[in-house]
């Protein structure tokens, strides 16, 4: 698919660039076409074409005015799958997050699940097809082993990798008789425990169905862990979030898992997306605004200005994971737009994070100091009492009090529907 | 008691992976279901689960409706343990013969082709071909601005038989796990029950799933220090929950219950008891009283005046 996308980019971009002439027949025409070397060739009975086969190369080109990226690889389009390990008796139950490619660029044709027996491999590779999960069976219990998953494109290239999980299996063992049973893996208390990044020092806390469960903070290398233990067998939707230095909150990263009793699950390679913030409400056109936030140190950060057209930038994190652009806004139009970001540090990329949104008009006001989005109560959170005072006006008819604050905080349509209860899932901090 | 709910667990974990899907491969969101086989037993109960394929969408809101012949087949119960579901707007419930509403959330969001809402229990009550559908679907894309993304729909045909495998029978699973510890909140807020003071809970069930919740107010007297919970008088209750009592000198006590019967209990402590109805009043005041007394007796009482 990608071989196809860049074949139609050379014939379509590179020709009117050339703006050479066109060749035609009567069975068909052949616009601008341009000279090209190890040209490949097809023909049929009624035409012949000459092509080659090309990738556009990753670069930058830069004067003191402007600076132009190109290739679609060189902003890293798929983010890295959180993976999910339960074990059991002799096998160990997988499961990951899917890796979301952008529109262009990768397409996630499968997955395919690396095991060793050795932290850090070599793995030994088996597909396991486009799915989410996938059970490692004819393991040796009490054995620790290690897991990793890569997702695919459709030429079985690897385009994401997750990072490692461990997991040991442990076998049942029969309890009772004799007063000596119990004991075995599968006996004890059920636990999961959660690893990944944040940001330098945060507080990361974790929701269990949406409700909340634990919170950490995370160490100076934003890397951070929660346990939970003694909780019941079942599927449950864990969600993580962080808060910045600035206070800003990242987005919700949630997974739905599968627990089974006894077992002690591991859910690693969590990255959250990076925090972001502007400077101002409406930013003068040709001034630029500020873009900022935070994410894990030395991190690559990629902003994403949403208008018509979707624009890229990128920055880098300091050691403290802070980052910071000027987006110079000339290019943008008159009118609302949306950034976002995400983050890349080695092979881990994050999925890209809460969007802020900012205008771009004839002068420079500041952001105006109002509750968040879907903060009903503005209490800073939103929660179980948002959902509440929004579900109790559900299927009834709006006071104009509260169409006010539907205008403001939610879809603004004036009335309670499921769109507002959307809106209020996406910006949940439980 | 683990193992007990791990089978439940793994019920739906078979329903999920074993039985028959009547869902499609296409790009849209898709609301299908699954059933363990085409044909299903007369006059006894089996289950058909409702699931959605987000089809490599995120998704966070989602409702509709689930429709089947009320002439055909008997709709026993709705179960929602171990739902992708974290809260629901509408829980899913019998709306009309033959028709099942719901509506929920999931903050954060769901990606995943088999995302598992509920299960309705039927009893098929005549022979024959039938139809479990679902329509006025409408999925939300977890995106921050309530946007709706395409949906599809996969009915499933089942038919009635008396030769239908005795595996295709719903079998309750034994659960004797309670639903998971819950908060309760005080609420007041201007726009709910006109600013009146309101409670809001909810928990969630990983054996059958939550069948409702009760409520409890009791005005403790003073001098009583412990309740019977048994006695408590339970209302059926829903949250958002007005209070009955405005001056919030009750405590409040709120049930959830599961399918199976296990119910757990939480409590909201009165917020506005009078200064006379605190224990520690009462402990400061006797220890005050009895330093008094002992000052006034040593000082007065302990000697008589030798003259």
């Amino acid at each position: 698919m990608r071989f196809r996308f860049f074949s139609v980019l050379i014939i379509t971009l590179l020709p009117v660039m050339c703006l050479a002439e066109a060749f035609t027949s009567s069975n068909f025409t052949l616009l601008d076409p341009v000279i090209v070397v190890e040209a490949g060739r097809s023909s049929s009975a009624s035409f012949e074409y000459y092509s080659s086969t090309g990738q556009t190369a990753i670069g930058e080109s830069s004067t003191g005015s402007f600076v132009y990226r190109s290739g679609f690889l060189y902003f890293p389009s798929i983010t890295t799958p959180v993976i999910f390990s339960n074990p059991g008796n002799a096998q160990v139950i997988l499961s990951w997050t899917p890796a979301v490619a952008d529109d262009l660029g990768f397409t996630v044709a499968g997955y395919q699940i690396g095991q060793s027996t050795v932290s850090g491999g070599p793995y030994s590779f088996s597909n396991v097809g486009l799915v989410l999960a996938s059970t490692r069976t004819g393991l040796t219990n009490n054995t620790p082993y290690y897991f990793i998953v890569r997702a695919l494109d459709s030429f079985g290239n690897s385009i994401a990798t997750s990072t490692q999980v461990s997991a040991t299996p442990v076998g049942t063992t029969p309890g009772g008789g004799g007063g000596g049973g119990g004991g075995g893996g599968q006996t004890g208390s059920t636990s999961v425990t959660f690893l990944g990044r944040a940001y330098p020092n945060s507080t990361v806390t974790l929701l269990k169905d949406a409700q909340f469960s634990a919170t950490t903070v995370a160490g100076p290398d934003a890397k951070f862990q929660i346990t939970l233990t003694d909780i019941s067998a079942g599927s449950f939707i864990f969600s993580l979030y962080s808060d910045d230095l600035h206070g800003n909150r990242s987005s919700l990263l949630s997974f739905p898992i599968a627990l089974t009793s006894g077992a002690s699950a591991t859910v690693s390679g969590i990255f959250l997306s990076p925090t972001i913030a502007v400077d101002k409400g409406q930013v003068k056109k040709g001034e630029t605004i500020a873009i900022f936030g935070q994410s894990a140190p030395e991190s690559q950060i990629t902003i994403s200005v949403h208008s018509n057209e979707e624009m890229f930038v990128q920055t880098n994190s300091d050691e403290d994971g802070v980052y910071l652009y000027n987006f110079d806004t000339t290019p943008l139009e008159y009118g609302q737009h949306a950034t976002k970001s995400r983050a890349t540090l080695n092979t881990e990329v994050s999925t890209f994070g809460k969007s802020v949104a900012f205008a771009v008009g004839t002068e420079t006001t500041p952001i105006d100091a109002v509750c968040g989005r879907a903060d009903l109560n503005c209490d800073g959170r939103v929660n179980l009492v948002d959902f509440s005072i929004l579900a109790y006006w559900y299927r009834r008819t709006p006071s104009a009090a509260f169409i006010e604050l539907e205008r403001k905080y939610l879809n603004g349509d004036g009335t309670v529907t499921l769109a507002d209860f959307s809106i209020m899932a996406y910006y949940w901090t439980g | 008691m683990r193992s007990m709910l791990n089978k439940q667990t793994m019920l739906i974990f078979f329903i999920i992976s074993v039985t028959f899907f009547s869902y499609s491969r296409v790009h849209a969101a898709e609301f299908y279901f699954g059933a363990r086989g085409t044909e299903v037993p007369i006059r006894q109960f089996f289950e058909v689960g409702v699931f959605l394929n987000t089809n490599d969408k995120t998704i966070n809101a989602f409702e509709g409706e689930i429709t089947f012949p009320s002439d055909m087949v008997t709709l026993g119960e709705v179960r929602d343990g171990n739902s992708m579901v974290s809260l629901w707007v509408e829980k899913p419930h019998l709306t009309s013969p033959g028709v099942v509403s719901f509506s929920g959330i999931t903050p954060g969001g769901f990606s995943g082709p088999q995302g598992y809402l509920f299960s309705l229990i039927f009893e098929s009550t005549d022979f024959g071909t039938f139809t479990i559908e679902s329509r006025n679907e409408n999925v939300y894309l977890n995106d921050g601005e309530g946007t709706k993304t395409e949906v599809t729909r996969s009915p499933i045909t089942l038919t009635a038989t008396l030769t239908s495998s005795t595996e295709a029978i719903f079998l309750s699973v034994r659960d004797t796990e309670p639903p998971e510890s819950f908060s309760v909140t005080l609420v007041t807020d201007s726009h709910v029950f006109d600013g009146k003071h309101t409670i809001v809970f909810t928990t969630q069930d990983k054996g059958g799933g939550v069948s409702g919740y009760q409520v409890a107010e009791y005005h403790r007297p003073f001098w009583k220090f412990s309740t019977d919970v048994s006695k408590l008088s339970w209302v059926t209750a829903q949250s958002p929950y007005l209070l009955h009592d405005q001056k919030l000198r009750s405590v409040v006590y709120v049930k959830a219950l599961d399918y199976s019967g296990n119910e757990r209990v939480s409590v909201l402590y009165p917020q506005g008891i009078q200064w006379y109805e605190k224990y520690a009043i009462w402990c400061i005041l006797g220890l005050l009283i009895l330093l008094v007394s002992s000052i006034v007796i040593r000082l007065y009482g302990g000697k008589k005046k030798k003259y």
